[in-house]
């Protein structure tokens, strides 16, 4: 079972893997009491999604804030993507920003550039609806 | 560091002591692969870490503006209570005993028709100015200025206990008064000879205090009978002098002596009141000042808003000299006083 559903909190994001849909879902702000662990459930529920080798999966990121250990577990979370696409998986990522923080644009530009199996987009978050 | 490096890491210590060369140099690899992806993480990291750090010092910095900006509108203890996230005190209205200092100036309404704009203007700048310093410094709450009126109440947000209040509250309105005295002398010297004289009028009561208008627009203030009592007894005061209601007299009287001016039935009460004149030489003068005057000198030294101290050292000296040299006036008296 790869579907996985952790609800928000005042500190963590909701996270929604659907399996079946081939989609992941993260949005709210995260700042976890324990990165590590917080994390850790959705880097095992990904690693069976791959190993039933799946023809895709979209990625919706949509963080109003994150601090930096989430950054840290952001990136390990694209190295992940970044290496099962390099496994015939179609990976894509909408990577949604405040217009108005340059820091987190800037952030995901960072990591869009260093990517080369990953599609990432840029996109402009309407900070109001989330 | 991640589970993928502390493997990569495992790994290759087991092959340094066990296994062959080819092993070693797989795991030297994936151990490099692994130091070149921390390492751009790290880079990514610190790169966002000063972009926060950059983001957090200009926030701080408007916030040290607002701060500054919003005590000029509302009272210097008011902002201190909003400034504390957790203090839910400020939100809400208590009944407090608290002490009411009400100000006015005598016959402002004719001044304004003596006085250019500009020259009003520059009075009631340096005027209220200074009688807000003098608040604050006393630990007074500035309620309001209404026209020429000052409204100021001791015992809320914050209360030292009611003596000390009302002690603070007449301390303070002393002070205003030799303030003024000061004032004059200022003015007289830049031309506005209009003289400002201002009656003070203290109460002590019980009032509700809080935070009174809409949800989007609020003021912190006091309502109560002892605002009403203070600016009656205002404006049966002398000018220039101090008077207090008989519930300010009681927590005073220990600190300062007055004397009994008046027994009267304020307007809105039904029994007579006594009405006290504090002793005005028992102001508590302020180091920093030196105010006085006679026949061939006037004299105002503020030590608190003086540039140049040498100058004025220099000055001084010079008359002092002079006044001891001469019984008579000497021919140079005109051109200190001119200079000073």
């Amino acid at each position: 079972m790869t579907d996985l559903k952790i609800e928000a909190t005042s500190r963590t994001p909701l996270i929604q893997l659907s399996g079946a849909k081939g989609r992941l879902h993260i949005s709210g702000e995260s700042y976890p009491e324990d990165v590590q662990r917080f994390y850790a459930t959705l880097t095992e529920h990904l690693a069976l999604y791959f190993a039933a080798k799946p023809a895709h999966l979209n990625v919706e990121i949509k963080l109003t804030y994150f601090n930096s250990s989430s950054a840290r577990a952001l990136m390990d979370l694209l190295d992940l993507l970044e290496e099962a696409a390099q496994k015939d998986i179609t990976i894509s990522v909408s990577w949604y920003c405040d217009p108005d923080d340059d820091i987190t644009r800037e952030f995901a530009e960072d990591i869009a550039a260093d990517v080369n199996f990953v599609s990432i987009n840029i996109l402009d978050l309407d900070v109001a609806a989330e | 560091m991640s589970q993928q490096s502390d493997k990569a890491v495992a790994t290759l210590k087991s092959v340094l002591s066990e296994g062959n060369v080819e092993q070693m140099r797989g795991a030297a690899q994936t151990l490099l692969g692994q130091y070149e992806r921390q390492s751009r993480q790290l880079g990514r990291l610190v790169k966002l870490a000063d972009a926060t750090t950059e983001r957090l010092m200009a926030t701080n910095e408007t916030l040290t503006t607002l701060t500054g900006n919003l005590s000029r509108f509302i009272p210097k203890t008011v902002v201190d209570r909003l400034m504390n996230p957790d203090d839910q005190q400020i939100t809400r209205k208590d009944r407090r005993e608290i002490t009411v200092f009400f100000s006015d100036i005598v016959g402002f309404t004719s001044m304004t028709e003596q006085l250019e704009p500009e020259q009003l203007s520059t009075l009631l700048v340096d005027y209220f100015s200074e009688m807000n310093q003098l608040c604050e410094r006393w630990g007074g709450t500035l309620d309001q200025f209404i026209g020429d009126a000052i409204v100021i109440f001791f015992g809320a947000p914050e209360t030292k206990g009611a003596e000390i209040d009302a002690q603070n509250a007449v301390g303070m309105a002393l002070e205003m008064q030799e303030r003024l005295h000061a004032l004059r002398v200022k003015w007289s010297d830049m031309g506005l000879s209009i003289p400002l004289h201002v009656r003070v009028g203290i109460a002590t009561g019980y009032a509700t205090v809080g935070n009174f208008g809409s949800d989007r627009r609020m003021h912190y203030t006091a309502i109560g009978n002892a605002v009403n009592e203070a600016a009656r007894i205002q404006s049966l005061c002398t000018p220039d002098r101090v008077y207090v209601g008989a519930d300010t007299y009681l927590r005073v009287r220990d600190s300062y002596s007055a004397r009994l001016r008046e027994i009267t039935t304020l307007k809105g009460q039904k029994t007579p009141t006594k009405l006290y004149e504090i002793n005005p030489s028992q102001r508590q003068r302020t180091p920093d000042l030196i105010v006085g005057s006679g026949d061939g000198f006037r004299i105002f030294v503020d030590t608190d808003i003086i540039e140049d101290r040498q100058v004025a050292l220099t000055l001084l000296k010079k008359a002092i000299a002079q006044l001891e040299s001469s019984e008579e006036p000497s021919k140079n008296d005109t051109q200190i006083s001119q200079t000073l």
